[in-house]
């Protein structure tokens, strides 16, 4: 058997020949002792693998895998919120939506005194700008900056890499 | 030595000491380390100091540890662009545009221009790679 | 709302959730299926630390288009595709060629055949399972990156040829080389296994 014939045999194995051509090999496999063995050979090592994938387990926590992941969602794609409009529930939130707004604004000021948090800046033309140009054509840049730190961060990525801001953070 | 001669020669001296010293203000030191970020715990290597890992872990950045590969310091002459090699694989050069304002190039990633006051930090990196680069004023 | 609050809603109903901004249903379905999403990952690229990283990577990719699952898959099997592609991706960034430029040479070769004998006997016979799934495990690792994902793609998510040769950026023919050479090395590498014994 040549090469090509070997790879009839395993098509057929796989269910991916023409029927005609499948009832061909099919036939070849009665009259050539050498062609039944390797389809067994494929046979059996097809099954073998298929019975003994290896599982695997992360081994982080649920918290720590998910905090990753809640981390990267919320700087790239801060989820967009539920929107219905149907009845009660939506004038209902006309109510509720401003009265919470300005609790979480109290509650956010006060905070803000104890915790301070990174500030995202938007574009700004002051002197403290951070201007930033990627080698190359393929390559994006992202600037994130922490200004009670006085950190800047300034991240470059090809623009084929899967996972991109949104531009929220982006500073120029 | 006439008196008047000594005195020109002082002034001279003094004039020339303030120059230097303006030029010498132009110059900013700098520091610069190339720091592994990873997820092991216990990190492997020289953690990073309070201070800076700190601002790191403010960061939207994926790792929770980080430890420092090199560091070094240089003298950012005003104006004139220094080539620092942190190790193999990272290699970057450093300008003083004046006025604490820096120009950083990373290799193969891009160029940030950036104001460094004492006591800002600069942090950059690129996807692919678990290092960053950090830079700021030396203490 | 934390994940742990949708235990009982299934995967459509979670994903309906979530495509509503329920960051709290997102999470019980990576809960649910990090597992499957990881060990593909690791699969492929045989590293814990960037099967990790790219498990991560793809359920946040999820989240990004949920607004296009149909529903016309489970959700497992459109994340698995997920994760796969960035593998893939990920593989042909690192360009680790130098084994599979060999093993290409090989593979093109007409007459390589006759070097390996069909085995008759079946060497895994009588192995018990967690046994058989370390030397399966350990045979996967010797093989190339691209014989490797073209196994994996085939045996273990029951992909066809053409879907195959999309993912992997390849010619139909190409997969069926690889398929056949990856499937006869795994044989040799079992029955070689079976001798040492």
């Amino acid at each position: 058997m040549n090469l090509e014939e070997q790879l009839k045999l395993q098509a057929l194995l796989d269910g991916e020949l023409p029927p005609a051509e499948a009832s061909e090999v099919s036939g070849r496999i009665g009259r050539d002792p050498a062609a039944a063995a390797l389809l067994a050979e494929l046979k059996h090592t097809r099954q073998t693998l298929q019975q003994a994938e290896s599982p695997r387990r992360l081994q982080e926590s649920r918290e720590l895998y998910w905090s990753k992941i809640e981390r990267d969602l919320r700087r790239f794609s801060p989820p967009s919120p539920a929107r219905s409009e149907s009845g009660l529930f939506f004038k209902l939130r006309l109510l509720i939506l401003p009265t919470a707004a300005v609790a979480a604004l109290i509650i956010v000021t006060l905070a803000g005194h104890f915790y301070p948090q990174p500030v995202v800046q938007r574009k700004t033309a002051d002197a403290d700008a951070t201007t930033v140009e990627p080698a190359l054509a393929s390559t994006d840049a992202m600037t994130y900056r922490d200004a009670s730190e006085g950190t800047t961060l300034v991240w470059f990525s090809d623009k084929t890499a899967t996972v991109k801001p949104t531009g929220t953070n982006r500073v120029n | 030595m006439k008196p008047i001669s000594l005195l020109v020669g002082l002034l001279l001296a003094l004039g020339l000491t303030g120059l230097t010293a303006r030029a010498a203000d132009g110059d900013l030191q700098l520091e610069a380390q190339w720091i592994l970020g990873s997820n092991d715990n216990p990190a492997k290597g020289n953690p990073v100091a309070p201070e800076i890992e700190k601002k790191l872990k403010r960061l939207p950045l994926k790792w929770q540890h980080y430890s420092v590969i090199s560091t070094q310091t240089l003298t950012a002459v005003r104006d004139t662009a220094k080539v620092v090699t942190l190790g193999t694989g990272c290699e970057i050069s450093v300008k003083n545009l004046g006025n604490e304002r820096v120009e950083l190039t990373l290799a193969g990633r891009g160029k940030i221009t950036q104001i460094l006051h004492k006591g800002q930090t600069l942090v950059t990196g690129g996807n692919n790679d678990n290092s960053i680069v950090v830079l700021r004023q030396a203490d | 709302m934390s994940g742990q609050a949708f235990t009982t809603t299934d995967d459509a109903g979670l994903v309906r959730l979530a495509r509503g901004g329920e960051l709290g249903a997102f999470e019980e379905l990576v809960a649910r299926h990090r597992d499957k999403i990881y060990a593909r990952a690791f699969s492929l690229t045989r590293n814990e630390d960037e099967a990790l990283d790219l498990s991560q990577e793809a359920w946040v990719k999820g989240w990004q288009r949920l607004k296009q699952f149909q529903g016309e898959a489970g959700f497992a099997t459109w994340m698995t595709r997920i994760v796969i592609n960035l593998c893939l991706d990920h593989l042909r960034r690192q360009k680790r060629r130098r084994t599979d430029s060999l093993e290409a040479m090989a593979e093109e070769y007409d007459g390589w055949e006759p070097r390996l004998p069909v085995n008759q006997a079946n060497p895994t016979e009588g192995l018990e399972r967690t046994e058989l799934r370390r030397v399966i495990d350990g045979a996967l690792e010797q093989l190339s990156e691209d014989h490797r994902t073209v196994l994996v793609l085939h045996e273990f998510e029951d992909m066809e040829y053409k879907d195959i040769a999309k993912t992997m950026g390849c010619s139909t023919g190409t997969v069926m080389s690889r398929l056949f050479y990856a499937r006869r090395k795994m044989a040799a590498l079992l029955a070689d296994w079976r001798k040492e014994k």
